[in-house]
């Protein structure tokens, strides 16, 4: 009963997002039951196939089921999101925080070295560490884990600078709260609604740059079924069999537009400042935005 | 005249410690390169030459002197992969790929400002829905499936433009035209998402503020106000944006020239990645870096030239 409150609660585009994302999750958890092949099982017999019953998503050059491909490309989107998402975000708090509350040399010190970062940008600074490390899908994950551990610092830590000037931290500071308790139990607390937008948006964000890393030859090797590099991997095939690219393509592209507007929700759910009357559009509000904030927050990308 | 001082000398200043950042990058990476190029044919005697002549012998502090004034004197070094010099190649790359950043920023200004305007004009009605779900949609699609998608539509499907490639446009003038509208496209398309709607959100609130309602009790045309109140205003917060997307797009260009096999810096990047040519990546990533820091620099300037508030700060 308290769930479907809180359901109901909910503004349309996070529950349209959430069956979006639900959708995707459901199909790549259940394709290893629905289908017999497996993602790097060459021995079909036909290349090239078009869509078929036994095939969804037709078969690729070199005789791979593209359905099981496709979805285990999804899991492998998710997983890299998710471990780019949680690990920015387990370092980025910590360090934003005692950055913005601390201050002076910490902080001037966090601020140059993040300026420096932020002289590149963000796919060629993962080409460079992964020129460093050598290409795979490991060193991809590692290159968008350190570049996006400072651009979530930074969030973080402008996040906190608002915070920490507010009464009731002064009142927490007069109680004699150690700086721990002050950031721990009220500091974080009260920026935790922008932070799980942020987390939000690094999922998609690294969703997208591990498939142009992909894309480029230097993400996934062979045979990995990253959604990037099978696009790479059937871009030559366009005109003669386009469900090969197109199909990858949309999933990609659907998985992202589903975290976004995730995002955009939870930011207006959790805006304090708007209107719960807001909340409940219809169906056609989902891509017409009314706000006018601009989403993402350009230094994501 | 402080403010533009202070941010040339940062600007110039981060240049500098980005270009010691590639360079011990590069170093970096595990294995010596002389042993790697001599293969099974390895010999100390020839490996120290070919160290020598790569730049690798010595303090860090000297080879990086050495390579900073051979830089200086257009001298980037020799490809290891067929012993090309570097700068000649990049050249010529480099040439292609701002023709692409150019062209692609022209377009992208172009659909974006009339739509900025537009959705900020008719907000609420459905020019600004339809323009928002559009917004809305690209910022979601990454911008190597919009080439897919463009290429798809354009050339697989209707045949009128090309996939890919490049042609000299010394040798015919409007085949090249042909090749560069996709790539253009993609380009101005993924920069338009955020650029309208920074642009839509700085127009209604420059339109809310105390300055337009007094030119409007001055009695000023509505044309003048939007003009001279509205625009200009809403045009600071635009610049900045499109600086950033720019610096963005340089990221982004080394995936679109893939797509459509343009023959750009960013393909060559690439390229040499996975050749691990470290003269070529050390230099394109060097080029790639300045212009981003140049790009960024201008928009300081520009900002401060459009705003003089921030001049004073």
């Amino acid at each position: 009963m308290k769930f479907l409150t809180l359901w109901r609660g909910l503004n349309t585009r996070i529950r349209v997002s959430i069956y979006m994302l639900f959708f995707l999750a459901a199909l790549s958890a259940i394709a290893p039951f629905i289908t017999p092949f497996h993602s790097d099982q060459m021995g079909t017999g036909q290349t090239l196939l078009g869509p078929t019953w036994q095939h969804p998503f037709g078969i690729d050059s070199m005789g791979r089921d593209q359905f099981s491909r496709v979805t285990e490309g999804i899991r492998l989107s998710a997983f890299i999101g998710f471990t780019v998402m949680s690990t920015s975000l387990l370092v980025g708090i910590p360090v934003g925080i005692l950055s913005a509350y601390k201050g002076a040399f910490l902080d001037s010190l966090f601020s140059r070295v993040l300026d420096l970062l932020f002289a590149f940008p963000n796919l060629l600074l993962a080409l460079v560490f992964v020129t460093i490390l050598g290409s795979g899908s490991w060193t991809a994950l590692l290159a968008l884990v350190i570049i996006y551990i400072p651009i979530a610092s930074r969030f973080v830590r402008s996040a906190a600078l608002a915070e920490k000037d507010r009464d009731y931290v002064s009142a927490a500071k007069v109680n004699g709260a150690s700086t721990f308790r002050i950031c721990a139990r009220h500091i974080l607390p009260n920026i935790a609604p922008s932070l799980l937008v942020l987390g939000t948006n690094i999922f998609a964000f690294a969703i997208l740059a591990e498939a142009a890393l992909s894309y480029l030859g230097v993400g996934a090797k062979p045979p990995t079924p990253s959604l990037g590099k099978i696009l790479t991997e059937n871009q030559g095939f366009i005109t003669t069999s386009s469900h090969l690219v197109i199909i990858p393509a949309v999933t990609l592209s659907f998985l992202v537009l589903s975290l976004n507007l995730l995002g955009d929700g939870l930011r207006d759910y959790l805006d304090p400042k708007k209107s719960s009357s807001q909340h409940k559009k219809s169906w056609i509000r989902l891509l017409f935005p009314r706000q006018s904030a601009p989403v993402n927050g350009g230094q994501l990308q | 005249m402080k403010y533009y001082a202070l941010r040339i000398t940062g600007g110039l200043l981060t240049i500098f410690v980005s270009s010691l950042l590639v360079f011990s990058l590069i170093r970096l990476i595990p294995g010596d390169p002389a042993a790697e190029l001599m293969g099974l044919a390895f010999d100390p005697e020839l490996a120290h030459l070919l160290r020598i002549r790569l730049g690798l012998e010595g303090s860090f502090i000297q080879q990086y002197s050495a390579w900073i004034t051979a830089v200086f004197h257009g001298d980037f070094g020799y490809s290891f992969i067929n012993g090309a010099p570097v700068g000649q190649e990049i050249g010529d790359r480099l040439i292609r790929t701002i023709q692409l950043l150019v062209g692609g920023v022209f377009v992208g200004l172009a659909i974006s400002i009339p739509a900025g305007i537009v959705s900020a004009r008719n907000k609420s009605k459905w020019q600004d829905g339809g323009i928002m779900a559009f917004t809305t949609l690209m910022l979601s699609v990454p911008q190597f499936v919009l080439g897919i998608f463009l290429i798809y539509i354009f050339a697989v499907r209707l045949h009128v433009l090309p996939a890919g490639g490049w042609i000299d446009p010394h040798d015919d003038f409007v085949e090249w035209l042909k090749s560069m509208v996709l790539p253009w496209l993609c380009v101005g398309m993924a920069m338009s998402a955020f650029t309208s709607r920074v642009l839509r959100a700085s127009i209604l609130d420059a339109k809310n503020m105390d300055y337009t309602r007094t030119a409007r009790s001055w009695g000023l045309s509505e044309k003048e106000i939007a003009r001279k109140h509205v625009y200009k205003n809403a045009s600071a917060p635009t610049l900045t944006v499109v600086g950033l997307e720019i610096g963005y797009l340089l990221g982004g260009a080394f995936v679109i020239e893939n797509v459509f096999a343009y023959p750009g810096i960013g393909q060559l990047t690439v390229k040499a990645i996975s050749q691990r040519d470290y003269p070529m990546v050390q230099t394109s990533i060097l080029i790639f870096a300045t212009g981003f820091i140049l790009v960024n620099l201008i928009v300081d300037l520009a900002y401060g030239f459009i705003d003089p508030r921030i001049r004073q700060q």
